[in-house]
């Protein structure tokens, strides 16, 4: 598990936006918490509440930090520089594991100052990212081409 | 998932190809006095699956089953899907498309051409008309699992985008009212459903299913499909002690008389029909999503409810390595999970006990 609060706080430029890796990054949320897997390196990601808020945020359009975490702050009542930091350290480890790209600067312009994020009935908790790498084999194995010949899918070649 | 490299097809290749196989198939079928055709049955689909050959026959009647048909006619149903299979042994036709010898995946605007080498299989499948070609060089060194489940990338193919979505899970019912059991390679979720099965409850299967997805199937209740009727099963697996009758108890010469001998994993490949009459159904509800645990101290086997999410990482990631809509199919999966109950089944080797807990979930669940 990928703990945000311990991280340094991205020094990324306020004015740069930020959107969903998508198509290749597919993304599920039920219960206020997110799945997301990487369709090309396999890897998989579970997001807590406020990780799926900030998650939602970049997926209709590109945002900004900035104006994820004024959003953030304003949901959970909280003061604008822890807002920031956590919002900040989410997407550095978003953009770490390529959730996250960084928008056509053309989009920065159009991006509203304050983001828009779901509403969740809970108490404030900082984001977490977990990382499951347990499947990355399968995920990544072809299932016609390869699998072991006398085994099938899911055995891998060796 | 990452379905390996991809590489461009040519449209006027994927035209010259698909001549080239539409020609060699019907040669292979008319050199054995014409197709047989297959009216499988899969959820809201009617599939045309043309064999020649008494191998491919056998195969597709044992791993369909009950889902085929045999009174359908074709004129009074409107056919999703049709596909081909043929062999070069059976039939005396070569190689269609010898060029074709390197493994890989290609695509076209419509049409889709694997090529494997390992278990050697053509296929060409086209999109716009639902339909498929499968070419294999013989029939009788199909290896056991692709003989569990034929022609299943190609299935996900054709009918994965209408209305369905292909999911890796197992289904056990009672009444048609069921419950879906996923997880990883050794969670116990292939024990778990076809110990149900030898004790009497309903399955579409232990391996695959299709799930209901598109307009209109999320407002409604989940239902399920059965795509494969067989499974494969170790003669020591003490699922066999759950059956009374003659192979109750698993004496090993009695299933290898019924089953054939063991294959390179050392499992029978049974139809469950046959190994569990009665048993094998079409179709289902889905009121939980159940995830079997063997990794536990546990000493009786109980339900652990767990959040949907957890649920939907067990089932989307083995799921997505297997089809090519993924993002409709993890948006189905994510919807299932939201919206029944969802537990972690700890299993233990009393069997009984376990298929006592499913049955209770089925009986007593919301």
């Amino acid at each position: 598990m990928v703990g945000l609060n311990d991280e340094h706080p991205s020094d990324a430029d306020a004015n740069t936006a930020y959107e969903a890796n998508s198509p290749r990054v597919l993304g599920e949320t039920i219960d206020s918490e997110t799945l997301l897997i990487d369709s090309r390196t396999g890897v998989y990601f579970a997001l807590n509440v406020t990780g799926s808020q900030i998650w939602a945020a970049f997926i209709s359009q590109p945002a900004t930090i900035d104006a994820v975490a004024t959003e953030f702050a304003r949901l959970y009542d909280l003061a604008p520089d822890v807002a920031r930091n956590d919002v900040a350290a989410t997407v550095s480890a978003m953009r770490e594991h390529e959730l996250l790209r960084e928008a056509p600067a053309m989009a920065v312009s159009q991006t509203p100052t304050r983001a828009s994020m779901p509403v969740v009935d809970r108490t404030y908790e900082p984001s977490s990212i977990e990382r499951f790498d347990d499947l990355e084999d399968l995920l990544l194995l072809d299932p016609i081409h390869d699998v072991d010949p006398d085994r099938g899918w899911p055995t891998a070649r060796n | 998932m990452a379905t390996g490299q991809v590489s461009v097809l040519p449209e006027n290749v994927s035209n010259a190809l698909a001549e080239a196989l539409g020609q060699a198939a019907e040669r292979a079928a008319s050199r054995q006095g014409g197709w047989q055709d297959h009216a499988v049955r899969i959820g809201p689909h009617l599939l045309r699956l043309r064999t020649c050959g008494p191998l491919l026959n056998k195969t597709v009647r044992r791993a369909f089953g009950p889902l085929i048909e045999y009174n359908s006619s074709f004129n009074d149903h409107p056919i999703s899907a049709e596909l081909r299979a043929w062999d070069s042994i059976s039939t005396g036709v070569p190689h269609p498309a010898p060029e074709w010898q390197l493994p890989g995946r290609f695509q076209s605007a419509t049409r889709v051409l694997t090529c494997d080498v390992d278990h050697p299989q053509l296929t060409l499948s086209d999109s716009t008309t639902a339909t498929a070609m499968v070419w294999i060089p013989d029939a009788s060194a199909i290896a056991s699992w692709e003989s569990a489940a034929p022609f299943r990338p190609v299935l996900d193919r054709l009918l994965g985008d209408a209305g369905t979505v292909f999911v890796h899970a197992g289904v056990v019912a009672i009444h048609g009212r069921g419950v879906l059991l996923t997880g990883p390679g050794g969670s116990g979720k292939s024990t778990t459903v076809l110990a149900c099965a030898a004790s009497g409850l309903d399955t579409l299967g232990d391996d695959f299913v299709l799930l209901d997805d598109g307009e209109g199937a999320r407002q409604r209740e989940r239902r399920t499909h059965a795509l494969y009727a067989t499974a494969r099963i170790r003669p020591d697996s003490p699922v066999w002690s759950l059956i009374r009758g003659p192979i109750g108890g698993a004496p090993e010469q009695l299933l290898e008389d019924r089953f054939g001998a063991v294959d390179s994993m050392g499992k029978h490949l049974i139809a469950i029909d046959e190994a569990f009459p009665g048993r094998m159904v079409r179709a289902s509800s889905v009121h939980a999503v159940v995830v079997p645990n063997a990794a536990h101290k546990e000493p009786t086997p109980r339900l652990v409810p767990i959040s949907a999410a957890q649920a939907l990482r067990a089932l989307a990631p083995t799921t997505l390595a297997l089809t090519e809509a993924r993002a409709d199919a993890f948006s189905a999966m994510a919807s299932l999970c939201a919206a029944v109950p969802c537990f972690e089944l700890r299993v233990t080797p009393d069997l009984r006990s376990v298929v006592e807990c499913v049955a209770s979930l089925i009986d007593g669940g919301p």
